[in-house]
This record gives C-alpha cells, sequence and structure tokens, in this order.
C-alpha cells in the first residue's frame, strides 16, 4: 500500500505554517517565523513546506492532498458585510484591505498551486474547523467536546462541537463582530500591548492588579447570556472596519487613554488586566457548561488563539465540569495548518482513528528540525567558536553545575518545538531558587519587561509536592498555585511591581506575584534528555525544576538553527551555550559573532 | 535561498527588457509613420534596441529603467487605487449600506442573538472555496 502525505497550510493573517501527515501521523510542522526570523510572519511558509517534505523525504507531487486553513471567500463575504455595516465609515481600513483582498487573498488556491506547481486542487476546511480537528485529533481521547475561541475565523468566533471517533461536527457557534479573543485583544491594545502577541503580557500583568473595573465591563462591554452566548456592545470598538481597536467611547468608559507601547503600566493598567482576565474566564467558563449541556460528553478539547489563556484553562481543569482537558499546544493559527490536515485524513478520508487513552499523538510537540552534531560543529568552526564536546552524562553534569552557580544557559537540543511555547529544546535555563534571576533574567537575558513571569519546567512525579496540582501540563497550557508549605508570607499591602522584591516561595524565580506558576510538566518518555537534566538538579538542589523560557530575545522567533542559536548567544547575555554535545562559554570566546543584522532584524513586540 | 531570488530577479528584469523593448519599438514605428523629427524617434530607438539587446544577453543591465518604471506605476497605481476604491466606496457600497440597513438584511447585526445552530458539517464542502 501506498503511504499517503497530506500538507496543511495555514498563512496570510498571522502566524503561518505548515505540517505534514503521512499515514495521519505528524511528520513534522513548523512555523514559517522560525525559518524567516521574522515574529508573527504571515507570508506563504515557502520555508517550513520545503522543511515538512524534506523531513519526510517526499516532492511534492507524492502528496495526495494539499489543504488550506480557511475559506478565503466566506472571509471576503464577512469583510465586505462589515464594511456594509459601517459605511460611510471606515475608508480607511478599506483602501488598506480591499485592494490587498483583490490581489493576492482571494486568489489564495492559485498562488498554492503556482507556488507548489502542484497540479491538484487545493482543499479548503473552514477555520474553526482546523482549530476543531487540531484540539481533538491529536488528543488522547475517543470522543469529546470541542471548544475554539478566537478573534475571528470566517464568520465565527466561538464554536462548540463535538468528536467521536473519526468525525468532528460543529454544533453551534457565535459569529462576528461579537468575539471573546477580540474584547481581549482590545484590552491588550489598550494596556500598550500589540494585538496578536502582547495578549500573554496583559494575561501576566492581571496578578499584580485587583478586578475592579469587572462591573463597568460586564454592565457596558459585554453581555454573558445565561446560555453561554454573549454580546459585545459595538460602540465601544472599532474593530468592525476600523484600524484601531478601541472607540473613543471606550477610552472614555475609563477616563483613561491607552496606555503608550513600552511605558511601565500604572496600576489602574494593572487593575484592567486583572479586571478583563476576570470577565474572559467567567464568559469561558460559561461556554464550557453550555459545552457540556450540548454534548453531554466527559472530555474536553479546547483550541484557538484564547486557549493560550493558561489561567483560564487551570480554571476550567479545576472546575471539574468536564473530568479531561487536552489543549492544543499550538492553539494559535498556526495550529490550523496541522488541524486541517488532521480534519483531510480523518473527516474528509474517513481513515479510522485510533486512540491510546493515556498519551496525546502531538508527540511532546517536538515537530521541528533538529541538527547533527556533525552539522552543529561544521557550523561551530565556521563561526570561529570556541566549544568543548562532551558525552550526554558530562554534559548534564556540567550544565547542572552551571546552573547552580547561577548560570543562565541557552539549551538547543533535539528536534524544535511546534506552537509558542518552548518545551526544553529551544530553551533558556536558569536556578528557580534564586532571588534575583526573574528581574535579571527579564532585562539583561531577553530584554523584555520586569514584571513578566517565568515558567518552570518540573518533573512530572514531583509536580504534587512543589504544587497544588496533580494534573500533567506538558505544554506549558495551565497554571497551579505553589503549596503553602513552600511559600514564604509577604506583606500583603504591597502592590504593583514593588512585589517583586520580595522572596515570595522557596522558587521565587518562577513564583507569580499572585503565588501562581505556569508549569511545564518533564516525563521520561517525550523528553528523556530535558527529564535527566532536571533530575539531576533535583539530586543536586533537592528542588525538581528549573526556569524555562523561550531561546530568543524580545522581538525575535524562537532560535529554530544552531546559527539562530549563536546570534542570540551573542547579542544576549547567556553565559553558556549548549547545543548539541557542545559546550560554549562566553568567556573562552576569542571572536565574537558580527550580529549588526540580527539586532536590526528584532522587531518590537 | 538567494540564488532562488537572483534567478528570479534575472527572469523579471529579461521579461521587462523584452516588453519595454516591445513597446518602444512600437512606439518608435508609429512615430516614423507620424512623420517626426528624427531627433524624436532616435531615443525610443535607441531604448528599444538597448533593451533588446540587455534582454538577450544580460538582463542585469536593464536595472535602471527597471526601477524607474516600476516607481512610477506603483506611484500611478497608489493613487489610482485610492480614486477607483474611494469612489466604489462612497458610490456603491455606502448606498447599499443604507439600503440593507433598512430593510433589515445586515448581516453583522444579524449575529446578535448569541448562538447560531450549525447547519453545515458535510466534510466535502472542504472542496469548495466557500
Amino acid at each position: 500500500m501506498n503511504d499517503s502525505y497530506i500538507l496543511g497550510i495555514s498563512a496570510f493573517y498571522h502566524d503561518s505554517s505548515a505540517s505534514l501527515l503521512k499515514n495521519g501521523i505528524i511528520v513534522a510542522a513548523c512555523q514559517e517565523e522560525r525559518f524567516s526570523r521574522i515574529k508573527g510572519d504571515s507570508n506563504f511558509p515557502g520555508q517550513s513546506i520545503d522543511y515538512c517534505l524534506s523531513e519526510a523525504g517526499i516532492t511534492i507531487d507524492r502528496l495526495d492532498h494539499v489543504v488550506f486553513y480557511d475559506k478565503p471567500i466566506l472571509k471576503f463575504d464577512r469583510i465586505l458585510s462589515s464594511y456594509i455595516h459601517t459605511a460611510p465609515i471606515g475608508i480607511r481600513s478599506w483602501l488598506k484591505a480591499i485592494p490587498l483582498w483583490l490581489k493576492d487573498k482571494l486568489w489564495t488556491e492559485d498562488t498554492i498551486k503556482k507556488t507548489l506547481k502542484y497540479n491538484k486542487n487545493v482543499l479548503f476546511t473552514e477555520h474553526h474547523q482546523a482549530h476543531a480537528a487540531s484540539a481533538f485529533y491529536p488528543s488522547p481521547f475517543k470522543e469529546a467536546a470541542i471548544i475554539t475561541i478566537d478573534g475571528a475565523g470566517e464568520w465565527a468566533t466561538t464554536t462548540i462541537g463535538k468528536g467521536i471517533d473519526n468525525t468532528i461536527e460543529i454544533i453551534e457557534e457565535i459569529g462576528f463582530p461579537h468575539s471573546l479573543g477580540l474584547l481581549y485583544s482590545a484590552f491588550t491594545y489598550y494596556c500598550g500591548f500589540k494585538v496578536n502577541s502582547g495578549e500573554y503580557k496583559l494575561m501576566g500583568l492581571a496578578p499584580y492588579g485587583e478586578p475592579k473595573y469587572s462591573d463597568i465591563i460586564l454592565e457596558n462591554l459585554i453581555t454573558l447570556n445565561e446560555d453561554g452566548s454573549y454580546i459585545l456592545h459595538e460602540k465601544y470598538f472599532n474593530y468592525i472596519s476600523g484600524l484601531t481597536m478601541i472607540s473613543k467611547k471606550f477610552e472614555n468608559l475609563f477616563g483613561m487613554k491607552p496606555n503608550k507601547p513600552d511605558i511601565k503600566p500604572t496600576q489602574f493598567y494593572m487593575d484592567i488586566a486583572a479586571s478583563i482576565q476576570q470577565v474572559f474566564t467567567t464568559a469561558v467558563l460559561n461556554i464550557v457548561r453550555r459545552a457540556k449541556t450540548v454534548t453531554g460528553l466527559d472530555n474536553l478539547v479546547i483550541a484557538g488563539g484564547s486557549a493560550l489563556n493558561c489561567v483560564t484553562n487551570s480554571v476550567i481543569l479545576n472546575s471539574k465540569i468536564f473530568s479531561s482537558l487536552f489543549i492544543q499546544p499550538a492553539a494559535g493559527d498556526a495550529g490550523c495548518s496541522l488541524g486541517a490536515a488532521l480534519f483531510v485524513h480523518y473527516n474528509y478520508c474517513g481513515n479510522t482513528r485510533i486512540v491510546d487513552k493515556k498519551t496525546d499523538s502531538q508527540h511532546g510537540s517536538y515537530l521541528g528540525p533538529a541538527y547533527t552534531d556533525y552539522q552543529i560543529k561544521s557550523i561551530l568552526d565556521e563561526h570561529n567558536i570556541v566549544y568543548t564536546f562532551a558525552d550526554e552524562e558530562k554534559l548534564i553534569d556540567f550544565t547542572v553545575d552551571a546552573l547552580i552557580n547561577q548560570k543562565v544557559i541557552g539549551w538547543f537540543q533535539g528536534r524544535m518545538e511546534f506552537g509558542p511555547r518552548a518545551l526544553g529544546n529551544r530553551s533558556i535555563l536558569g536556578d528557580p531558587r534564586s532571588e534575583t534571576m526573574q528581574k535579571d533574567m527579564n532585562v539583561k537575558i531577553k530584554f523584555r519587561e520586569s514584571f513578566r513571569p517565568f515558567a518552570p519546567s518540573v518533573l512530572e512525579e514531583k509536580v504534587s509536592e512543589w504544587f497544588e496540582t496533580d494534573s500533567p501540563s506538558p505544554y506549558m497550557l495551565l497554571t497551579a498555585q505553589v503549596k503553602e508549605n513552600k511559600r514564604i508570607p509577604f506583606d500583603h499591602s504591597i502592590k504593583g511591581l514593588g512585589i517583586l522584591d520580595y522572596r515570595r516561595s522557596e522558587i521565587p524565580a518562577v513564583t507569580h506575584v499572585d503565588y501562581s506558576a505556569r508549569i511545564q510538566t518533564v516525563n521520561n518518555k517525550t523528553n528523556p534528555v530535558y527529564h535527566t537534566l532536571i533530575n539531576r538538579f533535583y539530586e543536586k538542589t533537592g528542588v525538581p525544576m528549573l526556569i524555562n523560557t523561550s531561546f530568543n530575545v524580545r522581538g525575535e522567533p524562537i532560535v529554530c538553527s544552531p546559527t539562530d542559536a549563536l546570534r542570540c548567544f551573542f547579542g544576549s547575555n547567556i553565559d553558556v551555550l549548549i547545543i548539541g554535545s557542545f559546550i560554549i562559554a562566553r568567556d573562552k570566546q576569542i571572536k565574537k559573532m558580527d550580529i549588526k543584522k540580527w539586532k536590526k532584524s528584532l522587531t518590537r513586540d | 535561498m538567494e540564488k532562488i531570488a537572483y534567478e528570479r530577479l534575472i527572469k523579471e528584469l529579461r521579461t521587462f527588457s523584452f516588453s519595454f523593448a516591445i513597446g518602444m519599438a512600437i512606439l518608435s514605428i508609429m512615430m516614423l509613420y507620424k512623420d517626426y523629427e528624427y531627433y524624436l524617434i532616435a531615443p525610443p530607438i535607441i531604448l528599444s534596441s538597448y533593451h533588446l539587446l540587455t534582454g538577450i544577453f544580460y538582463p542585469l543591465f536593464s536595472w535602471p529603467f527597471f526601477t524607474i518604471m516600476n516607481t512610477l506605476f506603483k506611484i500611478i497605481s497608489f493613487f489610482l487605487t485610492i480614486f477607483t476604491f474611494s469612489f466604489i466606496f462612497y458610490g456603491i457600497i455606502t448606498p447599499v449600506s443604507f439600503i440593507l440597513r433598512l430593510v433589515k438584511k445586515d448581516h453583522i447585526a444579524k449575529n446578535s442573538n448569541g448562538w447560531i445552530k450549525r447547519l453545515r458539517n458535510d466534510p466535502k464542502q472542504i472542496e469548495k472555496l466557500f
């Protein structure tokens, strides 16, 4: 029997990606930004497709299907309807969007066929079908309720569906312009962060504030209905056919102008962040209850950009409305390439789906390129890097000792992660016991806002000893409170960023101001090297976790190749770079790499 | 990747050279037919010959004219786009908008009733663009 190959593509809006299935198994998946080095790159994912094909060792003519993740004509219909809804207002946005649509976006099929030299018909799933498929098919569940929430697809912004065996069915949806994703993005903009990429900063800011404005939001901006649906009140927003997210009425409602980018948020914006986080969580919980009523199933899977809100995810898990939860690690639009391909394999082609009730089929989300020691060595030699070769045992010992000595480590191993989180293969690591590490890593290593929390990678078998949870969180999509006995009390009258000056637990570098932590549990099966590293750190210190933050600096995509890692290493203040079997110490380098071009490529996020 | 980009540029320049050479040749013939002075006919003939030769032998030499024409067309098309699309917006979309709102056929406003039952779940639908 011939192998079947399906290529999924997500492109032209934000975070382009490609995914390849071989007989339904995920062979490769990657975001274009990792290759092009343009953060959130929305261009056609040519390099990602090349990588996917090379990983499978095939050429384009071997593909059985190519599928795009949304329906351009339906989306265009929504865009035209938006202008019809607001005309004569909206000319500036119209002049910006429509020529682009008529020139490129409407001809997606031609673009794909021409660029790839692909002769068969291209398939088009709906945006939320792709999200739903990305959540359900890789999950370990035979049947599950499916919730997808994001800014907007074609028309839908929120959907409830169900997946049974190899089929998924969307049961009901909420249509544009009512969108929880866009509501959250509106507040992201209001607090001074960039829409479509700064939402996680808003989530990180929320614990510094108090939800003082929740009532105002619920009275004016959004109506939450008992059946889980919601309605946004249009007059406060400008996104339907404007170039900004919010209207003047929105500003007047809170009595403050939007915070300017890169300006430290005041207590007001922290309270705003806390308020919208609370409202968002309430709204999502209502939808979860609705999904339970409509489907009557025990398992829940979630996708869509809003599913990256790990605070809300934890509330869903702890609510016990559903007994089990799976969240697609690439929950944003990047994951749609994977979902679209899976939709074709199961729902369209009707292939049988076999599930292992314990393990998902996302392969730890390590679906990107890997480099051999031979390839790494030749790159290091090319750049005149001074390095030491070490076997795995020595490498682990060296790294753990360096971590204990408060060094910051660039950790580059195996296949790159698919999705926005670094899960221990393209990570910057540090000692979570350090009091100064959070500030130091934020400011000196990542060059980002000092309030941003860091996440711990914890041994799965030890997670319940340190955190109020026993649920695995392999994709860093859940938060948990640090255990009472690990906390250090501090004066709760202190508010805002001042809290950062106080040691709040035995692991201060990964304890957020509300004692929460966005945890990644690491097990021996999915990432044995990383597990061994953390385990060795545990043996030497008694702490079964490390700080894990993505291997990049502000405005840069996560590193993909050894060359990217070297540039980031020389452009930041990382002390040691461990790349494959090679140790590169900053203080031993004779020659520095030229990083002028790299510095210019960094964008404001 | 750089090699592919270079090859693409050369192909683009060659196409431009030939098109420009043909355009200038047509212009020259028309000018000859209309008995223009020789000093006026000479530039299009020279440009046509030059681009024909660069197209055949070394397309990179057509780069200056390529850039000038490109910039010129970009400016023209920018203003043309603004004019055309503003006309469509105010001349067609706005009146349609008023009428649709008047007869309560506004699609955006229709979505304000909470959950919408999903009617189409046929997997074969993915063969279509809509």
